[in-house]
């Protein structure tokens, strides 16, 4: 098994983007630190708040995902690889960056939690766990839920933007044309269908609520529910890649 | 020891690239994969090596199943004239990660041998000319140090300096370290000498497999005056036929007869592997 040196090259893919995306965070940070004397008086309520970075970094891995597939894929068929290797080594990656993200987005919350408290009413920091769970206090706060939050939320994101890619590279000219330009065609369709009907619309918006209630409502389901989409999302990943071939 | 074909299928739409091919390479050989544009050479040696997935049929390397294996596949190395390496990525991150999937890569002798070719370490792959990525990945394949190296088109874009420079490194490897190669090339005179055992494909089936010896002692080739020649070779079984002016050359199978009354003031030669070649494939 080439798994290891496998998971090393994914992983390295993976290494300039993360380190840019965070080097951009503390930059801003220092930024807002350098102009904070010239923008903010003891009038002016201006301040800097960066609350719920994971919301952003959610959006950046599903982004790094989607560019994760081709380069490798080709990399590792060149040297030998399997595409089974390939895959378990993926799935390793994947926790490993989201580790990396989860645990870094909460020493930039804590960052930015340390400045609110060298800098009272200009720094704000929240972390997206608390926001979402826990700012009415009947959640359990802490960094250790933050880090939990994060990690999973990520790896369901992570896995949905790989899914995406595999199937991209599977798909040829025209079912790339009627898959990424028919989804949001016919999700259009349908959302001003039930809107024009409000008896449809009456039964569909509740059973859809009461379905993120019943995946999201506290830390336990949410964990539970995106452990299942990665599950969900890397099974078909799987199912895509086994056969995919160079072209 | 060897990597075995067995009824290999393979079709691109309409288009049947392989038809139900059987073929051996066996340990410390090196191999003549020969046969016309869009024959099925590359197709054959990129299923060989889990790059594409064959309709039909199987592979196996050493005895055990080469397609999804990475304990197989990390006996083979293919050079192909595609190039799969990132398009960020330079030439001596290539080797590192060379050295990585394959144990046995010695990073010092590709680094001799760029040094030798004038390849720059630094250089993107993508951004070298078309010679220069063939020298490349020429290096790499000489240096993984596998059982089985397998080389489409390897001297694509090179100049003649560096075409001699790599049948010199490649003999060289190989006597020192025997392993199996096959070299897919459409420059037949250049690897005559070079191939003990020669694979001819057309349209997709295997015309012939066996040792260049043995192909070319089945046939010759007769030359002189039209007259003459076509007078020699009524009754024999005659591949085709060269005409020059007044002059003619017929590749005939068989053995020659130089004794006979109509083979005077007629030369015999050997057969010549690229004219042999061409007179198999023309349809």
């Amino acid at each position: 098994m080439k798994i290891y040196p496998s998971f090393r090259l994914q992983l390295r893919d993976h290494a300039p983007a993360v380190i840019v995306y965070y080097a951009v965070l503390v930059s801003m940070v220092i930024i807002s630190l350098i102009i904070m004397p010239f923008v903010t008086n003891p009038d002016d309520s201006g301040y800097v708040a960066t609350n719920g970075v994971t919301a952003v970094t959610m959006i950046f891995s599903c982004i790094v995902s989607l560019c994760a597939f081709k380069d490798v894929f080709f990399l590792s068929l060149q040297y030998g690889v399997s595409r089974r290797t390939q895959f378990l080594a993926r799935l390793m990656t994947m926790g490993t960056i989201c580790a990396v993200l989860a645990v870094a987005d909460e020493l930039y919350t804590l960052l930015l939690q340390g400045l609110d408290h060298i800098f009272p009413n200009v720094f704000s920091g929240g972390s997206l766990y608390w926001m979402i769970y826990s700012s009415d206090g009947t959640s359990p706060k802490g960094p250790f839920f933050d880090i939990v939050f994060s990690f999973f939320a990520l790896l369901a994101v992570c896995s949905f933007g790989y899914l995406l890619t595999v199937l991209n590279y599977r798909l040829n000219k025209l079912g790339k044309l009627l898959f990424w330009a028919g989804t949001p065609i016919t999700v259009g369709l349908i959302v001003s269908y039930v809107s024009e009907h409000p008896a449809i619309a009456g039964r569909v918006v509740p059973f859809l609520m009461s379905l993120l209630g019943a995946g999201f409502s506290s830390l336990p389901r949410m964990l539970v529910t995106c452990t299942v989409l990665t599950a969900v999302f890397s099974g078909l990943t799987w199912l895509l890649m086994r056969r995919a071939a160079v072209k | 020891m060897s990597i075995e074909i067995t009824n290999i299928s393979k079709s691109f739409g309409q288009v049947q690239a392989l038809k139900g091919v059987s073929a051996g390479f066996k340990e410390e050989r090196i191999y003549g994969l020969l046969g016309r544009n869009g024959a099925g050479k590359s197709t054959l040696l990129n299923i060989l090596t889990g790059r594409i997935f064959p309709d039909s049929g199987t592979v196996t390397v050493d005895g055990e199943p080469g397609v999804e294996n990475d304990r197989a596949q990390g006996k083979i190395f293919l050079m192909s004239e595609t190039t799969l390496f990132p398009d960020a990525m330079r030439v001596h991150r290539a080797f590192h990660w060379a050295g990585s999937f394959y144990p046995a890569f010695d990073e010092g002798y590709a680094r001799g041998l760029a040094e030798d070719f004038g390849l720059n370490l630094k250089s993107k792959i993508t951004g070298l000319s078309t010679g220069y990525r063939s020298i490349f990945k020429l290096i790499l394949a000489l240096s993984v140090n596998v059982p089985y190296v397998l080389l489409d088109e390897p001297v694509l874009g090179l100049d003649a300096n560096h075409r001699e420079l790599f049948y010199k490194r490649l003999l060289e490897k190989y006597a020192e370290r025997p392993f199996t190669v096959v070299l897919s090339t459409h420059l037949i005179e250049e690897v005559a000498n070079l191939i003990e055992d020669v694979i001819i494909i057309k349209e997709g089936e295997v015309l012939r497999q066996e040792s260049r010896e043995k192909l070319l002692s089945g046939g010759y080739t007769v030359s002189g005056g039209a007259a003459a020649v076509e007078t020699y070779i009524q009754g024999r079984k005659v591949l085709g036929v060269d005409s020059l002016g007044g002059l003619r050359t017929a590749y005939v199978l068989g053995s020659p007869e130089r004794d006979i009354q109509s083979a005077r003031d007629l030369e015999f030669g050997p057969m010549d592997l690229q004219k042999l070649f061409i007179q198999l494939t023309n349809s």
